[in-house]
């Protein structure tokens, strides 16, 4: 019982992980777009 | 929300006199194609990672002597290939950029890291979840998680050096210094050698029934993982060129260097 729920916690720790860090990227791209004043820039 | 990033308070953009090379983000990406890859990697990265899962908890049945501790394995392998594989690449970018270092090659180093990073520490701790039921330990003195230790610990040293020297050149060469001796640690991370002795070592499953059905899976599993790296890599490639040149141009502007703001 408890080696399954490991496991499990393992799946759910990476699949956090990869949401983490594409979070993560997309905060670092926006904040340097609207530091260049480039945020208006795919709409237009 | 936004992070307030540690450049935003030096200037802003209504002040900016020497523009970039680049004068739009459409201006900017144009000149990268490579940029272009990023969505149709990430939908390949979704589908075979999705088509693997499913292979390993639909198709496989569960293992007569594992359980379903057995199920880890779908995991931890193509984590620790995908990170051996990344650092792999991380020694070659830095090997190139020692005799190019004005080209992308170093800043393609500063890019895969913290992806190695994560895909080292989720071998490492799903190693562990493995070898504990046969050891009754969280951790042993076995080749392959030190390996995944060491493989940790040298992503985390060279995004360590990219956060702690200002100047990328001198940042570059450091990682360098880390990233090509430390490539002999991936050997180590692929030797196909028992977490503990008698059944669990990858090889020893593969050969099993099933087993070449399960190396399709773990191979499937494994390219879902680069391909996602390579397409996150590829995004933070991006941020770092341009924080890159916003830093050039910003030392342009201020050749005193940071006290005369």
């Amino acid at each position: 019982m408890n080696d399954a729920l490991f496991v499990w916690a393992a799946y759910a720790m990476g699949a956090a992980l990869v949401v983490v860090e594409i979070w993560l990227l997309r905060l670092r791209e926006r904040s340097i777009r609207e530091y260049l004043g480039w945020t208006q820039d795919r709409a237009a | 929300m936004s992070i307030p990033h540690a450049f935003a308070t030096r200037t802003s953009p209504a002040v900016r006199q020497e523009p970039l090379p680049w004068s739009s983000l459409r201006d900017f990406e144009s000149r990268h194609d490579f940029l272009d890859w990023i969505p149709s990697l990430g939908i390949a990265a979704l589908a075979h990672c999705a088509l693997g899962f499913y292979l390993a908890f639909v198709e496989m049945p569960l293992h007569p002597s594992y359980g379903v501790v057995h199920r880890i394995l779908f995991l931890h392998v193509p984590a620790t290939w995908a990170a051996a594989i990344l650092f792999a690449a991380m020694a070659i970018f830095a090997g190139v950029g020692r005799f190019r270092p004005a080209s992308l090659a170093p800043m393609a180093v500063q890019a895969i890291a913290p992806t190695g990073a994560l895909f080292a520490f989720l071998a490492l701790w799903t190693g562990s979840v493995w070898a504990r039921p046969f050891t009754g330990s969280w951790f042993v003195w076995d080749m392959r998680l030190v390996a995944d230790i060491a493989l940790a610990v040298l992503f985390v040293a060279v995004m360590a050096t990219y956060a702690m020297i200002e100047c990328p050149r001198r940042a570059d060469h450091v990682a360098a210094w880390i990233a090509i001796p430390g490539v002999v640690v991936v050997g180590a991370a692929l030797h196909p050698v028992a977490i503990v002795p008698k059944a669990s070592s990858h090889v020893a499953l593969a050969g099993m029934q099933g087993g070449a059905s399960m190396m399709l899976t773990l191979g499937i599993i494994s390219m879902g993982l680069c391909l996602y790296a390579v397409a996150i890599a590829l995004a933070r490639l991006r941020c770092v060129i341009l924080e890159r040149e916003r830093e050039r141009e910003w030392e342009a502007r201020h050749p005193a260097g940071r006290d005369d703001e």
